[in-house]
């Protein structure tokens, strides 16, 4: 008798041991799953923005200076001069924000990686006054500009231009019509008049910057 | 023979733990540790350092190449030049780290002669850029408010 019944008693616990077993081994089967999906960090699409925010933010042709985006320059990128500044970003979905505009678009990127950007946007204003000037006067521009262009009237018997006590511009028979001279964006320009008056129309071209965020999304 | 009968039957009485369902206990712990490795997980990508660290990169950028204010080559190197200038300057630099970097971070600035910011917390991941200028280098350090 008692041979018999430890074999019925074996069968049982045998189909338990199998049930125990195989929903073991398909919980395990579940989270390596899962751990292994979160372990897909998309390392292509994380280079590509990367590499396309970067180029963008450094790029002479779309910036003035590093991170000093160029306004108009940011208006007309568009899908071939970002393939061609960044090339892993080609055949994939991309989007370039600028803070809350979006600069340019391809395909949809859903999710994807996001590379964020500090930089500043630069939008150059064009600064026109008109002094008269007499021997020894001078004139500050209130903000710094990377040129400055002198008109001087036809009677103007200026004959020296200083920029920063630098002689800039000389004609000992009196200056007239259209010059253009360079500054520095470094130090405040002061340009002082010698040798005579005259009416001067001084035009200046000052960088007007504002902070931003650009966002590069990039999705396979 | 009475003894032995009995004997037999304890040993039949606890035959009925059956040999299988142990070996199965000990499988399914053996499969339970597997399972914990991967249910501890892969460790952190550190994108987001790494994205403090761009923003803190950045913020170094746009303040290295702006003009300094009275004097010296850069805005940083004029903030690590002496003492006094950083007294003089520490205010507007604060206001402009504030205004160049986004709302939802916080900065320091560490310069040779003094630091502007906030208070740096030990325990919260940040991103980090240095500077050299001609006096030191300029270190600035954000993390997430």
């Amino acid at each position: 008798m008692s041979p018999n019944s430890r074999g019925q008693a074996n069968l049982a616990s045998l189909a338990i041991a199998l049930v125990a077993l195989v929903s073991a081994t398909t919980l395990g089967l579940v989270v390596a799953d899962g751990a292994l999906a979160n372990a897909d960090r998309e390392p292509l699409e994380r280079r590509a923005a990367v590499a396309a925010a970067d180029r963008v933010v450094t790029a002479p042709g779309t910036t003035v200076r590093p991170n000093v985006l160029d306004r108009e320059a940011m208006q007309t990128v568009g899908g071939g001069a970002l393939d061609d500044l960044a090339p892993p970003v080609e055949g994939r979905a991309v989007r370039l924000r600028l803070d809350d505009e979006t600069l340019f678009e391809r395909g949809d990127p859903i999710g994807g990686t996001t590379v964020q950007r500090i930089v500043l946007v630069a939008e150059s204003t064009t600064r026109t006054r008109t002094v008269t000037v007499e021997d020894g006067g001078s004139h500050t521009l209130p903000r710094r500009t990377t040129h400055v262009e002198l008109v001087f009237a036809t009677d103007s018997t200026v004959e020296t231009v200083r920029l920063n006590g630098r002689v800039v511009l000389h004609d000992p028979d009196g200056l007239r019509g259209r010059f253009s001279v360079r500054a520095s964006r470094y130090e405040t320009a002061t340009l002082a008049f010698e040798g005579g008056s005259g009416d001067v129309e001084i035009v200046s071209y000052p960088l007007q910057t504002r902070k931003a965020t650009l966002r590069v999304t990039v999705d396979d | 023979m009475t003894e032995r009968s009995s004997c037999r039957c304890e040993s039949a009485a606890r035959g009925q733990l059956s040999i299988s369902v142990v070996e199965a206990a000990i499988g399914v712990l053996f499969l339970f540790a597997a399972t914990a490795t991967f249910a501890l997980g892969v460790p952190d990508a550190g994108a987001e350092e790494a994205q403090l660290d761009q923003y803190a990169q950045d913020a170094a950028t746009v303040l290295s190449q702006e003009p300094p204010r009275h004097a010296g080559a850069t805005r940083l190197s004029e903030v690590s030049r002496s003492e006094s200038a950083f007294e003089r300057e520490r205010d507007a630099l604060e206001r402009r780290v504030e205004r160049i970097l986004p709302d939802n971070l916080m900065f320091r600035v560490v310069t040779p002669h003094g630091a502007v910011g906030f208070r740096r917390p030990t325990d919260t991941p940040s991103g980090r850029a240095t500077v050299p200028t001609l006096s030191g280098r300029v270190a600035i350090w954000v993390w997430y408010a």
